[in-house]
């Protein structure tokens, strides 16, 4: 009866043990990754937050047919902005633009241009950044 | 009697060996249908949390082309997006669009990258209206928007 009651024991015991091992080595790994992406999700929310810029002293200058537009923006946060992950919305159509410098760090003002547009008198400009962080102004400033 | 006494040991200890194993045998195949079911739901919140987009178009100015307003779809987060009708769900004023009504210029977005989503002109008439769409992962946006 003893060794009866040994061996159940001792098969419930192994059983437990590779139930034990069957977890951790599973949950470990999913925990890391769950946590790694919060962190990354979290670092992205903070960037977000912390990206703030401006567009200012806009100016039109024809181009034979076209026209071209220039204007300096701003970076009034706490994020650098990367230039080449940025849109540009001219009258709510993506526009190319050109830059100087790919990198914008804070509070640095760079000038930007958008040339041979088909819109001879743009009125609406829009820029978002890499990570969703939008700017918008009128032309003539203060205009609809 | 002394072999009853043995033969009954014997049949005791192969009934607890029976019993023991079956329980383990339980236990074991639960923990497995409970670790599969964990790592499933794990990866899918990974992806949900790795996974952003954001609709950037200018909410007063949407362009048109060829019978169809573009919403330009940008991809915000770290995970590659598919851009197909099946993938993703668009809302006009809460009404789901039909399949057949909209479709986007890419099958796949990359990070920082956009994409076009092309709505044909009948299903949106002039006035205010909410766009909302939902991707993989149950990721979504929503723009309200005027059309003049």
């Amino acid at each position: 009866m003893g060794f009866s009651l040994t061996a159940t024991w001792a098969i419930i015991g192994a059983c437990a043990i590779i139930i034990i091992e069957l977890l951790s080595t599973l949950f470990f790994p999913l925990i890391v990754n769950v946590d790694e992406s919060t962190t990354h999700n979290n670092v992205h929310m903070l960037d977000l937050i912390n990206t703030k810029f401006n567009l200012q002293n806009i100016s039109l200058q024809p181009n034979g047919s076209t026209t071209d537009l220039h204007f300096q923006l701003n970076n009034t946060g706490q994020s650098t902005l990367d230039l080449s992950q940025c849109n540009l919305l001219i009258d709510g159509a993506i526009a190319t633009f050109s830059y100087t410098q790919p990198y914008l760090f804070p509070q640095e003002t760079t000038t930007l241009h958008a040339t041979n547009l088909t819109i001879a008198q743009p009125t609406h400009i829009k820029m978002v950044t890499g990570n969703g962080a939008e700017s918008y102004t009128t032309y003539p400033l203060g205009g609809n | 009697m002394g072999f009853s006494v043995t033969g009954s040991h014997v049949i005791f200890f192969v009934a607890s060996v029976i019993v023991a194993g079956a329980v383990s045998g339980v236990f074991i195949a639960v923990s497995m249908n409970l670790t599969g079911t964990f790592q499933d739901k794990a990866e899918r919140l990974e992806t949900h949390l790795e996974t952003d987009f954001a609709i950037i178009n200018d909410p007063r100015s949407i362009p048109h082309q060829n019978g169809s307003y573009i919403f330009y779809v940008k991809n915000i987060g770290s995970n590659r997006l598919i851009c197909s009708n099946q993938t993703c769900q668009a809302f006009i004023d809460g009404v789901i669009i039909d399949q057949s009504a909209y479709h986007f210029n890419t099958e796949s977005l990359y990070p920082d990258d956009y994409a076009e989503l092309y709505i044909i002109n009948s299903t949106i008439t002039t006035g205010y209206h909410t766009l909302r769409l939902v991707a993989q992962s149950a990721c979504e946006d929503t723009l309200i928007f005027t059309i003049e």
